[in-house]
């Protein structure tokens, strides 16, 4: 507020430090607050960061786990760099072949660099149409219009390529059946590079038209009219005032669009025809090849452009920006004032929208219809098959989105009120992080998340327990010589007993002393014994035993009878972890044998459905656990204190090291964590923009009243920003169902996904079938929009519109 | 003393391409239980940051804060026991009027019967008897600002933090709340820390003031002292208005001064000046209502520079020797303007100025 004052540089910096410290503990104060905190963090390293290194780094490493960059010099095969290739080669750092392989590399590079600029400029001049023809030519049914614009967001990912083809195709419905052309091979068709930006484009303009229009929504009016009256005419003005405005806005949405265009895999699949780019490369090199070097090599590729892309928008342009977010929009007026501009713009709007109509009513038409450009009888065989073969994906994806969105968008606020409202370092990198996972293209999460979570993780699982070990000392005690009295005996205890279930990283198969221990007492295991342990429901029941005997202790402490109730609750979620199962296994049994098929689908997808609440990962439980003990005890001050700590720290360590610990390929959960790593930037963001509007002394007026964090953001902030909560709900909803590339390599066979089966069938089943799954998806999300719209207007009484720009 | 703030320092580090930034630099404030101070100062001087501290939204760098004998530093905002009033109200706008000052009382769990009856007794004490159901965007101003005030005082406070609650209303109104809040703390007696950049306000409402700039505190004192003895040139020309002028002690006997200045001899007595002695540098602190400019009779010679007729003076600047000063003309009876550029003879109320160390 006042002069800086010159203070010598070694004294701020250490003072800088401990400032750093001190604000870390003013949030400590706060356990909730400090949960919320590790929490965001944790979920970022877990989740993005570290899977994201893993791709990176597996880039560079091959199968044996050597030095390899194979991948990398076939790029420069043939070039003049080839001469240092050779020399690298003696070195010993490319292991395999790289000759011959340099042109398609580069050819698949060059291709999906032309098609990302391609489709930003494409996308950004219709956006900036839509943008203009809506804000400044108060266009006739502007409404409908804005509407029509952002049907694309919610179609998955690959509905637009499908009506093209239908609709341009060898056998379209307007090239074939209304002019008559015949396709012979080597014609221009709709395949290939020109027909994927026009596809992409019409997929990706909605991003670039709402970053534009509520730009131009910002822009003063009175600027321009201030150059009006400076004697600048309407192109002058245009040019010199207008223009400079928005170019911040022009940028950060091309750059955006090259993004999500470089990205896209849904699109270039269906119809790039003989072009290939980086996503569809890095598909076939899993799906194909099954070389995940490769893959992540290529992956590194496409994620450096679009890192750089990304933090150059992020960072710089929006910095640039002249236009406040926090101005009120001015909407209605008829800023345009020649006819003829509003007449070409308008028309320009409603042939695109026109286009939008024809392409959706073709997805949905060609679903209906026997096969599409040959036989137009209406039929419904598309969609009796896919009620018999797809129910069991459709219920899963619908499942599995709903159940994460709430996650998501809760998360999403409450990083969100971290990132605005508290000050601490590292607030960038938790904003920066959970912006990157939906930043990145997807293909990257889905490669980071097999390589991740398909193998046990000790070392990351250590991260935890310190994190969460310190965390729990610190926040249940405030002296350090019980801290330490927790801390030493209840980290042993608990290793040695998540070990119980089958040896862990002690004794077991792979454990520290498992092979060592039986080599050197000569007791070797027979190959395929499994080490002696209680087994995991075992280490299930002991740990509950805990919870529910400690619950029994606080029962007869009189002043700590409220700490029961958690206590009780947590120890019997940990025994129907193991009973659940039980119970549904009958229920599958059943519904095995049953043989109207929606009826077996019922049952058997039920029984799966009933499980996941209660099978948490294990690691993920732990996590969970030492914030719930944490909150529980910490205010603890009866008999005992020190032993029952310790034994809530102990029955922590034990579930998060005990089982398999990151090991989730098949689950449901990896596809959970995937969706949730893609649909958190937009409810952060959403949720960044409504507090961004909110005066920060309503919160502190709260806090000076009595009420502490959670007392405040529960009855002040949340309901504020529930507007920005519920277009959270939405938008996380529709990326979940709709993504593609970051879960077509996480689905099993017990868990399918939509979008993943129509990747991979509908090269047999036609396309008119993949129409049939596009609609239904369509439909969903469109019936769970108007859902909410209905909750929030009835229920909650909030007559604001949900504001869906507030995503972007 | 009920709250002690003790040689507090906060420094802002650097962040985003900001520079490290000292907002108070050893402020030392002492209020005494039932006293309403005022912390009074130039935008940016730090008296929103002081209030802030006291209300634990931040923490000091060094220093500590004291309440009722108790180090609150660390305290989180949530136990302090006050309760303050915002610029900028900070009414919850999803609460109707009586929601909104019940918030603190929900918090401690009070029960509804006891709450209404504080809600009530307060309504009444702010005038808003009768807007219980109404929600905050459905209120003008100055309502709002009574809502604000009525949901802090419903609280019972240690102590009221006020951070410039009047800014956001009209002159009328503000006058008129200024009257109104000062009669609530002299029936209630709460202690109440007060920040504003009006020097009027603080005048009014105050027991003693605080005058802040750049982080320091110039003087702490009560209103009339501030006013009449400014310990320097800064306090002297925010509070009120004042023209300085440069002299020279020609003698000094027990506070009996006589002051060469501007080639004229001015005398004054009061024993407070009694350390000046012969020869010392001095600033004369001369207020626009001390001087008076006569046509005919004064001790200087001057000339009108400039003159405004404001209706209940009419304030003229004049020269007096190459220096400009300005001058209010009070009396009614004198209220008919000298045209600018005439030739004057001024004097001042000699007794009246007050003498600073140069």
């Amino acid at each position: 507020m006042t002069l800086a004052k010159k203070s010598n540089s070694k004294h701020s910096k250490s003072g800088n430090l401990i400032h750093r410290i001190r604000e870390i503990s003013l949030i400590a104060r706060d356990p909730i607050l400090m949960i919320a905190l590790i929490f965001s963090f944790i979920f970022l390293i877990i989740f993005i960061f570290y899977p994201i290194m893993r791709t990176v780094i597996r880039g560079f490493v091959a199968d044996n786990g050597q030095a390899d960059l194979t991948q990398f010099a076939r790029y420069f095969d043939g070039t003049f760099l080839e001469g240092f290739i050779a020399k690298l080669k003696s070195a010993g750092l490319i292991l395999q072949e790289t000759a011959k392989y340099g042109r398609t590399y580069r050819s698949v590079f060059n291709d999906t660099i032309k098609m990302g600029l391609m489709t930003a400029t494409a996308g950004t001049v219709v956006g900036f149409i839509f943008a203009y023809a809506t804000v400044r030519c108060n266009v006739p049914g502007k409404k409908l219009v804005h509407l029509l614009a952002l049907i694309p967001t919610v179609s998955p990912p690959f509905a637009v390529a499908i009506a093209m083809i239908q609709l341009f195709g060898r056998n379209g419905l307007i090239t074939k059946s209304l002019f008559g052309i015949k396709f012979t091979p080597g014609m221009n068709d709709i395949y290939g590079m020109d027909g994927l930006v026009i596809v992409q484009t019409l997929t990706f303009f909605s991003v670039a038209y709402l970053m534009l229009k509520s730009m131009m929504e910002r822009l003063d009016a009175s600027m321009e009219e201030a150059a009006e009256t400076l004697g600048a005419s309407r192109f002058y003005l245009f040019r010199t005032v207008t223009l400079p405005l928005l170019i911040p806005g022009i940028a950060s949405s091309f750059l955006l669009l090259f993004v999500e265009s470089m990205a896209d895999l849904g699109n270039p699949q269906f119809i790039s025809g003989n072009v290939t780019v980086l996503s569809s490369q890095i598909y076939m090199a899993v799906i194909g090849e099954f070389n995940y070097q490769k893959a992540s090599a290529l992956s590194f590729v496409l994620l450096l452009p679009t890192l750089i892309v990304y933090i150059v928008q992020r960072y710089y342009i929006t910095r640039r920006s002249y236009i406040s977010v926090t101005g009120k929009p001015t909407v209605g007026k008829e800023y345009e004032k020649s006819k003829a501009i509003r007449v070409f713009f308008a028309v320009l709007v409603y042939a695109i929208c026109a286009l939008i109509v024809i392409v959706y009513i073709t997805v949905i038409a060609s679903s209906f219809v026997k096969n599409w450009g040959i036989n137009f009888t209406p039929t419904i065989s598309n969609w009796s098959k896919m009620f018999g073969r797809g129910l069991e994906s459709i219920l899963d994806t619908t499942f599995l989105s709903l159940f994460a969105t709430p996650f998501a968008a809760l998360l999403g606020m409450i990083i969100a009120f971290l990132v605005v409202r508290k000050n601490f370092s590292g607030k960038q990198i938790l904003d920066f992080g959970s912006n990157l996972g939906g930043a990145v293209p997807g293909t990257i999460v889905g490669m980071g998340f097999i390589l991740t979570f398909n193998f046990e993780n000790q070392w990351l699982a250590f991260l935890l327990l310190v994190i969460g070990t310190l965390f729990f000392v610190t926040c249940v005690s405030k002296c350090w010589k019980q801290r330490m009295q927790i801390l030493i005996p209840g980290v042993i205890v608990g290793l040695i007993a998540s070990c119980l279930d089958d040896g862990g990283f002690l004794w077991g198969t792979n454990g520290w002393f498992g092979a060592n221990f039986s080599k050197i007492s000569g007791t070797a295991l027979d190959t395929g014994q499994i080490p002696s342990g209680i087994g995991l429901s075992g280490v299930y029941y002991l740990t509950a035993a805990g919870f529910l005997l400690l619950s029994v202790l606080f029962r007869f402490q009189q002043d700590y009878r409220k700490l029961v109730k958690p206590t009780f609750w947590v120890g019997i979620y940990l025994i129907l972890n193991q009973v659940v199962p039980m119970i549904t296994k009958p229920i599958r049994i059943y519904g095995k044998q049953q043989k109207i098929r929606w009826w077996k689908a019922f049952c058997t997808q039920g029984a799966d459905y009933i499980e996941v609440p209660f099978s948490l990962p294990t690691f993920f439980l732990g996590v969970c656990l030492f914030f719930i003990s944490a909150l529980i005890i910490y205010q603890y001050r009866g008999k005992f204190e020190t032993f029952i700590k310790t034994v809530f720290l102990i029955l922590s360590i034990t579930i998060l090291f005990t089982g398999e610990q990151m090991k989730m390929n098949g689950t449901a959960y990896i596809i959970l964590f995937a969706f949730l790593v893609r649909s958190l930037p937009a409810s952060v963001r959403s949720g960044v923009a409504a507090l961004q509007q909110i005066d920060g002394s309503i919160e502190e007026a709260s806090a000076i009243m009595g009420g502490d964090s959670q007392y405040t953001f529960r009855k002040v902030t949340l309901p504020l920003i529930l507007p920005a909560l519920m277009s959270g709900l939405i938008f996380s909803f529709t990326r979940h169902m709709t993504s593609l590339s970051a879960i077509i390599f996480l689905v099993s066979s017990k868990w399918q996904i939509v979008t993943a089966s129509i990747m991979s069938g509908w090269e047999q089943d036609g396309i008119s079938y993949a129409a049939t799954y596009s609609s239904v998806i369509i439909f969903i999300v469109l019936i769970f929009i108007g859902l909410m719209g209905v909750v929030t207007r009835r229920i909650l009484k909030i007559d604001s519109n949900i504001d869906i720009n507030s995503g972007f | 003393m009920y709250l002690v703030i003790d040689n507090v320092e906060k420094v802002f580090p650097p962040r985003g391409g900001a520079k490290e930034v000292r907002a108070l630099d050893g402020i030392n404030i002492e209020i005494s239980k039932g006293e309403l101070v005022t912390m009074l100062g130039p935008s940016g001087c730090g008296k929103t940051t002081t209030l802030r501290l006291v209300a634990g939204f931040e923490f000091p760098t060094a220093g500590n804060i004291y309440l009722d004998g108790e180090k609150i530093n660390d305290l989180p905002t949530h136990k302090r026991n006050m309760s303050m009033v915002f610029q900028s109200y900070a009414i919850f706008p999803h609460l109707n009027v009586y929601e909104n000052i019940a918030y603190g009382l929900n918090v401690q769990k009070m029960n509804k019967e006891e709450q209404k009856k504080r809600i009530n007794q307060v309504l009444e004490m702010v005038h808003l008897e009768g807007y219980e159901t109404r929600a905050p965007n459905q209120l003008s101003g100055g309502q709002q600002q009574r809502v604000a005030l009525a949901r802090a005082l419903v609280m019972e406070p240690k102590v009221l933090l006020m951070d410039e609650p009047l800014s956001n209303l009209d002159t009328k109104l503000r006058e008129k709340m200024r009257f109104e809040i000062r009669q609530l703390q002299r029936e209630l007696g709460f202690t109440c820390l007060y920040v504003t950049h009006d020097q009027l306000e603080a005048m009014v409402l105050s027991d003693k003031v605080v005058v802040m700039n750049t982080g320091k505190i110039e003087q702490y004192g009560p209103p009339r002292e501030i006013y009449r003895y400014p310990k320097t040139k800064f306090v002297a020309d925010f509070i009120g208005r004042a023209n300085f002028l440069e002299g020279t002690i020609a003698k000094n006997n027990n506070g009996n001064l006589e002051i060469e200045a501007a080639g004229k001899v001015i005398k004054l007595s009061d024993p407070r000046y009694g350390e000046f002695s012969t020869g010392d540098k001095v600033t004369l602190i001369i207020r626009p209502e001390m001087i008076h400019v006569r046509a005919d009779e004064g001790k200087f010679d001057a000339k009108i520079i400039q003159a405004a007729y404001l209706g209940e003076s009419i304030e003229y600047v004049i020269e007096i020797d190459g220096r400009h000063f300005t001058a209010h003309e009070t009396d009614p009876a004198r209220l008919d303007m000298i045209p600018e550029q005439s030739a004057v003879k001024v004097s001042f109320i000699e007794n009246c100025l007050h003498v600073l160390k140069a």
